[in-house]
């Protein structure tokens, strides 16, 4: 994969991460959630994107971190994942900015498995580590049939 | 042009699509030729296209398709292993068949010649390819070489390398194979021989039909106008536009009537006329009558059964019932497989029916029907039934189960092997049936567009096949519920009632059946499932004096509660797919978008019975449904209540009441010691009742009130069981009160409003009448003996 490119940035608590710009769609700010029940942990429930169903995908649970800003996350980004619309729900999105392969460094080993999964890369920027998520492995791993 | 036209045109269409949709699967099969799941696919489209190509008398192509599903079939079930030389021989078998389509087109606007020379192939088909599979599969393996030069030094390589691999399964002989191939190569060009079998084919399934079709094909696709297909995707989304005007109207409506314009409100009458009428011509693209389909049965049925050797009438009832389009499409292939396994498995040969007893011509019902916004399809047939021996037989065979476990099978669980995957009865391999393609296909296809399948058959009886189809894909209706703060829609067609249950003032309330929560519904029990339970969202229970509300739910034969939080409304849904993320969910069948935009869920009223154990529960008891419902339930009984004298509440079974008279002291006469009056045209014995029972008092002397009778017949004669007074008709339990020393000529009794009634024994008093009267008569009269005869079948 090429580390370069261009990449939404967003936050979920302290974290700072960074998705491929060109497969999102847009973001939206009141996606109203309906929650599945006996549905994937990851997945928050199905949301009504102007009469198309997303499932909304709780992207705490996903990284297997622990949300503790103790607040709803605020947006959604709707993103393509491998062919299927998902709406990825996170505190807050920044800005669109260009990476360079330069600023990439592979996973350190001490990362924990569950994030390992989907992240395949830092990029040290000058404030802050960019997480760098693949946005086709968001759905890969999320077991149907879960409980 | 007759009508036959129209469905042959559909006929090609169909061909054309899947063969495009197969060149695509043999491609991608030759990538995984693991892949069990496309063999099936292609296996299934294959037989389609025999099937179809059956009922229009394509022999030629019938055999051709029918060689290519003999090599998958072995592919399938894993006796020969895919190689890059068998797909490409199939696709090339694919060329083939798509050759002859072109023809049939080509022949279909072509004017009589050509129909000869097709006939005439058929015929040497007929007469030279009486060959078994293997042979077929030879032939199939001729097909591809006279393609050109080229194919054909590879068809000699592609033969020897296949004989030298020594495949056991198919000893195949290397002499006709060359023999073939050389004779095609002299023959290169013009038309082979017609009186070696394998160049018959070969020759039928190429080298003519290009010639004529190719120049013909171009001029014949212009004249005939194809039906436009619209994509199916486009038609929706019209019509979830359709039905969002609809509701726009709906909101508009009101403000004409408030404002009082004349110009606005002839504006919104304008639109409301179109709206409607849109949306009516809307549904009208989609709803078709179930003729349609039907139309091509009785020449399938005729084909078959002369097939079969057998005589067969068809019975069609209700088929202008209309249902949607694609649903349409989707029970054409099920029900051709059904009708062919009736005529095939269940109609009996003319002999045999003759044997039985039955007419020599079997009949087949087809009937159509709307029923709770669903569209009822009976098939029915009066042969044999599923011969369920066989069935367990073969379920044992292929180690589906064991042989001590199927003696503990009912016949009703034995029907679920019917639906395997590659369970055939059958143990030939025909043209018709016995590839185990069917009953699993019927099954999937039906499952698919949200029906569902019930087989009823009892032995030697015939089959009665009945199929539940949603109205349409699109739109249903739906009731909503509140759980725990969310809104859920439960589809119509599952709701047999809504019940609000008082458990303060309902003495029984909750119970436990079982293990299972039950409730009593106008006093039968029906289990419980509380939806909060189900779905994992709390674990409240009802408190002792809640007010419950419970949606009676019907699924696949099993009544059962569903309790819910709130009752909200109905209203039409358009169904939605919850997508691969959810695909592990059998409690939803889908979700929909409400008008202010949020989005409910469907609930799967099937899945979560059977999520719940509810089904297996039922079903593990290995008695028949119809049993456990009486044990669930406690069936009430009509009974006549009326008066004796001493006994004020007594009761007989309003089975044994065959009519009410009256008559008065002067009418009665005398036939030796019994009590008599004429009664029609003969005359009727009277039977006081009161001096068969016992606390009764003895007739009061010399009453003049006229009699009371209930009149009861035994074998045909009328017996005048003379009472008190009659008071009325009341429900009352089956199950009766076990009286503690049975008392003479009472059966026991019930307790009905704090009061009890006696359930006289109608049999035990006309016993004790008869043992009176044999004492008497030393030479029974015919009536006496009738009544005899009775008696000891009641005794046994």
């Amino acid at each position: 994969m090429n580390n370069a490119g261009d990449y939404l940035t967003f936050s979920l608590g302290k974290f700072s991460f960074g998705i491929i710009a060109t497969e999102v769609l847009e973001l939206n700010k009141n996606l109203s959630v309906t929650h599945v029940p006996k549905s994937p942990e990851t997945v928050r429930g199905i949301a009504n994107l102007r009469g198309q169903l997303v499932p909304a995908i709780d992207m705490y649970k996903r990284l297997g971190l622990d949300n503790t800003t103790g607040q709803q996350e605020t947006i959604a980004i709707i993103l393509k994942s491998k062919g299927m619309v998902v709406a990825l729900l996170v505190d807050s999105v920044g800005e669109i900015i260009s990476l360079e392969d330069a600023t990439f460094e592979p996973p350190p080993p001490n990362f924990p498995a569950m994030s390992r999964e989907l992240v395949f890369g830092v990029h040290k920027l000058t404030s802050r580590l960019l997480l760098m998520l693949d946005h086709t492995k968001i759905i890969q791993g999320i077991n149907g049939s879960k409980k | 042009m007759d009508n036959t036209d129209d469905i042959l045109v559909e006929f090609i269409i169909e061909a054309r699509e899947i063969l495009d949709q197969l060149d695509l699967d043999f491609v991608l099969l030759e990538k995984t030729p693991d892949d069990k799941k496309l063999v099936g696919n292609i296996f299934r489209a294959i037989h389609t296209l025999k099937g179809s190509s059956g009922f229009f008398a394509f022999k030629r192509l019938e055999k051709v398709t029918h060689a290519g599903e003999t090599l998958l079939g072995k592919i399938r079930d894993g006796s020969l292993a895919l190689d890059k030389q068998k797909t490409s021989l199939l696709l090339v078998t694919l060329d083939a068949v798509r050759e002859i389509v072109a023809a049939i087109e080509a022949t279909h606007a072509e004017p009589e010649g050509d129909n000869a020379q097709l006939i005439e192939d058929l015929l040497n088909l007929a007469n030279g390819v009486t060959l078994a599979d293997k042979k077929l599969n030879e032939a199939v393996q001729a097909i591809p070489l006279p393609k050109d030069l080229l194919n054909l030094a590879n068809g000699v390589a592609l033969a020897d390398k296949k004989l030298n691999e020594a495949e056991q399964a198919i000893p195949l002989p290397i002499e006709p194979a060359k023999e073939a191939i050389a004779q095609i190569l002299e023959a290169a060009i013009p038309t082979p021989p017609p009186d070696e079998p394998a160049t018959v084919a070969t020759n039928s399934a190429t080298s003519a039909p290009p010639a004529a079709a190719q120049e013909l094909s171009v001029e014949t696709l212009q004249e005939i106008a194809q039906p436009v297909k619209v994509n199916l995707d486009l038609l929706d989304k019209l019509m979830n536009l359709v039905s969002e005007m609809v509701l726009a109207r709906n909101r508009l409506l009101p403000f004409a009537a408030d404002f009082g314009d004349h110009h606005f409100s002839g504006a919104v009458r304008t639109i409301d006329l179109l709206t409607q009428e849109l949306q009516e011509r809307m549904m009208m693209t989609r709803m078709q009558p179930i003729s349609q389909i039907w139309s091509k049965f009785p020449r399938l049925i005729r084909d078959v059964s002369n097939e079969c050797g057998k005589q067969v009438n068809l019975v069609q009832d209700g088929e202008d019932t209309e249902l949607d389009r694609t649903l349409l499409d989707a029970i054409r292939d099920p029900l051709v497989h059904i009708i062919r396994n009736c005529i095939d498995h269940g109609i009996e040969t003319p002999e045999q029916r003759a044997h039985l007893g039955k007419p020599a011509t079997g009949q087949v019902l087809l009937k159509a029907s709307h029923e709770n916004g669903m569209v009822v399809i009976q098939i029915a047939d009066d042969g044999g039934g599923i011969d369920f021996d066989l069935v367990c037989q073969k379920a044992i065979e292929k180690k589906l189960l064991t042989a001590e476990h199927a003696l503990t099978l009912t016949d009703i669980q034995l029907l679920e092997y019917i639906f395997l995957p590659g369970f055939s009865t059958k143990s030939v391999v025909t043209n018709l049936s016995g590839r185990g393609v069917g009953m699993d296909v019927v099954k999937t296809n039906i499952a698919k567009i949200g029906g569902s399948i019930e087989i009823d058959s009892p032995r030697g009886l015939g089959t009665n096949i009945c199929l539940k189809i949603p109205l349409t894909l699109a739109v249903m209706p739906a009731l909503f519920v509140r759980c725990e703060n969310e809104r859920y829609a439960i589809p119509q067609n599952s709701i047999v009632e809504m019940v609000r249950l008082d458990l303060a003032n309902d003495s029984s309330g909750l119970e436990d059946f079982y293990g299972l929560p039950v409730f009593r519904l106008r006093n039968k029990l029906a289990p419980l499932l509380l939806l909060n339970h189900q779905l994992n969202l709390s674990q409240k229970f009802p408190g002792k004096d809640a007010v419950i509300n419970i949606a009676l739910l019907q699924s696949g034969g099993i009544q059962f509660g569903l309790l819910v939080d709130e009752v909200l409304n109905m209203q039409e849904v358009v169904v939605k797919p919850l997508g691969p993320l959810f695909s592990g969910s059998t409690d939803f069948a889908g979700a929909t978008i409400l008008g202010n935009g949020s989005v409910a869920l469907i609930l799967d009223v099937a899945g979560m019975a059977n999520n719940s154990g509810l089904v297996a529960k039922i079903q593990a008891r290995p008695l028949n449904p119809v049993q456990i419902a009486a044990e669930v339930t406690v069936e009430q009984i009509p009974m006549l209540l009326f008066e004796l004298p001493g006994l004020e509440f007594t009761a007989i079974p309003l089975e044994c009441v065959d009519r009410l008279e009256s008559f008065t002291v002067e009418k009665i006469q005398k036939n030796g010691k019994r009590e008599v009056v004429q009664y029609g045209s003969g005359l009727m014995h009277l039977l006081r009742l009161n001096e068969y029972i016992d606390g009764a008092s003895p007739t009061p002397v010399k009453s003049q009130e006229p009699l009371s009778v209930i009149a009861h017949y035994v074998n045909g004669l009328p017996m005048g069981l003379v009472v008190g007074k009659v008071h009325d008709i009341i429900q009352v339990p089956q199950i009766m009160q076990e009286t503690n020393s049975q008392q003479r000529g009472l059966k026991g009794c019930v307790i009905l409003n704090g009061r009890v009634i006696n359930v006289i024994d109608v049999q035990e008093i006309l016993r004790m009448r008869r043992i009176q009267d044999n004492e008497i008569m030393v030479y029974p009269d015919n009536e006496q003996s009738e009544v005899a005869v009775i008696d000891w079948k009641m005794v046994q």
